[in-house]
């Protein structure tokens, strides 16, 4: 008996979001292939350089919008139902956010892949930054929107179990699981409000082309008011796998369940107001804010670093009873050979390496040698691309027999898995970086200019370009490993027998925290007044000249 | 609340990393002089006119004094205008303040491997000051993407000793 | 070190069973020693890679922005 035969709505809802989430995986990451051989002109076969920005905009939206955003709302899901004990409240309601947001994606994805067929007369190569002037198709904003609210729905779906649950329980703590879900899910109507309002009243009007100008920096204002705290969307389900799910992986228990509470309201509260950090290089926004960004954006390290030593030290635990000894041996006692807890150690390897580049990105002055440059998708993909991607990926292999009743199938593929990633990572990353060091740009096809060279500062330009592409195939060819484990299971998995699905509780259980922790009305007062401090003065200053002005004509491409 | 002793070491190693982070970049910023943009403020224009506009109708370099010369550059699909078609051409050793705005979409201005980097956003100019220390050709890229040509639009600066620098091509007032 | 293996007949066990040769830590006797090595490990590391990046890759690569 698992999760599929106590909550088989849920268990069905869950599995739907994953099947989106990894066949825009699939598709991104073929996209992303495409891109690490094209750039470093190993091979430019499959597109045009102008066509490449097609495909470029598809690898942005498929994987840090949709298959991060479908992924979560089932991990999610899942944690709700079985941290709340409850079936969703409503089977129509919940189907009906799945719908809209599969509806919303292809929408956006039709608006972007008929960029690449020629005579279609629709495109959106706009990036999944999507700045104006630049214009795509209106199907791909309107997508977008429906994908957003759909994700809202999904939201009000699991506060409507809490409410039931509290209703049922009216003093006890929240579980951490759905602790975890919402503050995550907080943060997230906080920061997308500036998205859906650039993209429903400002960009779809304009696209439609019911407005005809457009201030281009309003609206790239509005995306970063969502575009940094989005990183953290990507990143707390990662956590919340960390935090939940890995010191039992690693045959231990959370060492803390208080800190990690303190750390999810870090989040809610720091992530939006630091936006401006995306803005340091812009004409148009004061240097108070740009300091602002600095200050709140280093201090948002904290909960990243006590995020570190909370897992680290629930994984010792684990080793610790595992027999493990030693400062650094203990780490020896870990499981090892087990899918699931390797892709989330690496992966948390990897986010460590990020999380200096990432440092370094919100170092103000510094950003300037950076900004723009290869340095950047070197950070994000080992962020976003990997302490996200393979812990989603890993914890799939968790996950499955839960969700379908069957056994893993191909264990050793799952195995390899997240250390093929973990190699193709490490040779693509550490190369973008370098690269990016000597000013090689990011987003462009054809990075080498006839009359520039760089001054490489570590290696050379061809040995960067292939480790970039060598790379970019290892981390294809894991890919493949994924869903081959991930069909193989869906459709010829063996019926679990023994599922192994339990968690257990925390060595410092929320017993130890004050009450206050779980106060969500405190929370988002705070937050909101921090938002409120960061941007109604700047926001104001941009709305006042006229909503749509200084306008600039569209540019559509 | 439970916190280890450990724990608490560590947040306060933490604290200190992010004080000590937090005063790098400080004393980059006033003792070293590594600044960013928008520290002069710039003005706002209109993209739609901007072509007709005082400065930039007549894009290049003015002087203002012996060592202070301004460039107002234009970034369009797909040129910087001076740079691309023809080298801009700058004194060494001298500051230089750059003032740069895009008629079209967003643009960006990026020498490789320095610190000159800005967001050129049509409707707003971005300024700046620096000075390039050597006699020696720099590459511009455009590192903000800004349509299909995107990878085709560079430029280059040609920065020579102040004694050979040519006057007679600059802007009049 | 222990292999995957070894591992295994605990785990079939129950997860809440420890497995064959370990034991149960309780909150009071653990000592993140190890966490303590590697954490700190990493300070270092960002500490130095941090100023290394600062000030060799960046404060010496001039043109800067002065204002
Ligand atoms: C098969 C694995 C992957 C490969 C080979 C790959 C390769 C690349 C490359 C080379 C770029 C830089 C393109 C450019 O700037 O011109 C890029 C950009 C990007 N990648 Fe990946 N990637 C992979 C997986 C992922 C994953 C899993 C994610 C996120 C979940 C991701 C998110 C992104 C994003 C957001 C961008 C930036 C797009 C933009 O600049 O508009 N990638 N990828
Ligand atoms: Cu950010
Ligand atoms: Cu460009």
């Amino acid at each position: 008996m698992t999760f599929v035969n106590h909550y088989p709505k849920a268990a069905r809802l869950v599995k739907a979001n994953f099947i989106v989430a990894f066949v825009a995986l699939a598709i991104g990451g073929f996209f992303g292939l495409i891109q690490a051989l094209h750039r470093t002109d190993v091979f430019r076969g499959f597109v045009s350089s102008v066509e490449y920005y097609d495909v470029l905009t598809g690898h942005g939206v498929l994987l840090a919008l949709v298959f991060t955003t479908f992924f979560i709302t089932g991990l999610y899901q899942w944690g709700v139902t079985r941290t709340m004990e409850r079936e969703p409240e409503n089977t129509t309601f919940s189907w009906s956010w799945f719908v809209m947001m599969v509806v919303g994606t292809v929408m956006t994805a039709t608006a972007i892949l008929a960029g690449l067929v020629p005579g279609s007369g629709m495109s959106a190569a706009v990036l999944y930054t999507f700045y104006p002037p630049l214009q795509g198709h209106p199907l791909f904003y309107i997508g977008l929107a429906l994908l957003v609210v759909g994700s809202w729905m999904a939201g009000g779906d699991w506060f409507w179990s809490y409410r039931k649950w509290r209703a049922n329980n009216p003093d006890a703590r929240i579980p951490l699981q759905t602790y975890m879900v919402i503050f995550t899910w907080l943060m997230w109507y906080i920061c997308s409000l500036g998205v859906a309002l650039e993209v429903v009243v400002l960009l779809i009007p304009w696209s439609l082309g019911i407005v005809q100008k457009i201030d281009p920096l309003l609206p790239r204002t509005l995306f970063w008011f969502f575009g940094h705290a989005v990183v953290y969307f990507w990143l707390l389900p990662a956590y919340f796998v960390w935090y939940s799910i890995l010191p039992k992986l690693s045959g231990g228990r959370l060492f803390s369940d208080p800190l990690t509470r303190v750390v999810f309201i870090f989040f809610l509260l720091l992530s939006t107001p630091i936006g401006y950090h995306h803005q340091y290089a812009d004409p148009g926004i004061s240097l108070v804010y740009k300091m602002w960004a600095l200050i709140m954006t280093l201090v948002i390290l904290l909960p990243s670093l006590m995020t570190a030593f909370t897992v680290i030290s629930s994984m010792e635990h684990g080793a610790r009873q595992r027999g493990g000894s030693g400062y650094f041996a203990w780490m020896g006692a870990l499981p090892w050979g087990r899918p699931a807890f390797v892709g989330c150690a690496l992966a948390g390897i990897m986010f460590a390496a990020g999380g200096f580049s990432g440092m370094i990105n919100a170092s103000l002055n510094i950003d300037m040698l950076v900004h723009n440059t290869a340095w950047i998708p070197g950070h994000f993909h080992l962020t976003v691309g990997t302490a996200t991607a393979l812990t989603f990926m890993a914890i799939t292999y968790w996950l499955l027999p839960q969700l379908t009743g069957k056994e893993l199938k191909f264990k050793g593929l799952a195995l390899a898995q997240p250390y093929t990633w973990f190699i193709g990572m490490t040779l693509m990353s550490n190369a973008l970086h370098r690269q990016g060091l000597a000013g090689v740009p990011r987003r462009v096809s054809e990075p080498e200019y006839a009359g520039i060279s760089y001054d490489v500062p570590f290696g050379t330009m061809a040995e960067m370009n292939w480790q970039v592409a060598i790379g970019g195939i290892t981390l294809f060819v894991a890919l493949i490993f994924f869903l081959v484990v991930v069909g193989g299971t869906f459709w010829a998995g063996a019926p679990a027998t023994n599922v192994d699905d339990t968690i257990p509780p925390p060595l410092s259980g929320p017993e130890h925290s004050p009450k206050v922790l779980d106060n969500l009305k405190l929370w988002v007062g705070v937050a909101v007044a921090l938002v409120l401090i960061a941007y109604s003065l700047p926001l104001a200053e941009m709305v006042m000249d006229g909503l749509f002005s200084p306008g600039a004509f569209p540019a559509p491409v | 609340m439970h916190v280890h002793r450990f724990e608490k070491l560590w947040i306060g190693l933490s604290l200190l990393l992010i004080a000590g982070f937090i005063g790098i970049v400080l004393f980059g910023f006033t003792v070293m002089d590594l600044k960013v943009p928008g520290i002069e403020e710039g003005r706002q224009v209109d993209p739609t006119t901007v072509l007709s506009d005082e400065e930039f109708s007549r894009p290049g370099v003015r002087k203002i004094s012996d060592d202070h010369y301004e460039v107002y550059m234009i970034a369009q699909q797909f040129i910087f205008r001076p740079g691309s078609t023809q080298p801009l051409t700058l004194p060494a050793n001298t500051r230089i303040t750059f003032h740069m705005t895009a008629p079209d979409v967003m643009h960006g201005f990026e020498v490789p491997g320095s610190g000159l980097n800005a967001t050129i956003i049509p409707g707003q100019i971005a300024t700046f000051s620096t000075r390039f220390p050597e006699a020696k050709s720099y590459g511009i890229i455009c590192h903000q993407y800004c349509g299909a040509a995107h990878h085709n639009m560079q430029g280059k600066i040609n920065v020579v000793p102040p004694s050979e620098f040519d006057e007679s091509n600059l802007i009049s007032q | 070190m222990s292999t995957p293996e070894s591992a295994a007949p605990g785990k079939a066990s129950g997860p809440e069973a420890p497995s064959e040769g370990s034991k149960e830590i309780s909150l009071d006797e653990f000592e993140p020693y190890g966490t303590l090595a590697v954490t700190g490990s990493y300070f270092v590391l960002l500490l130095v890679l941090y100023a290394l990046l600062y000030f060799v890759e960046f404060a010496t690569h001039a043109p800067h922005i002065i204002d």
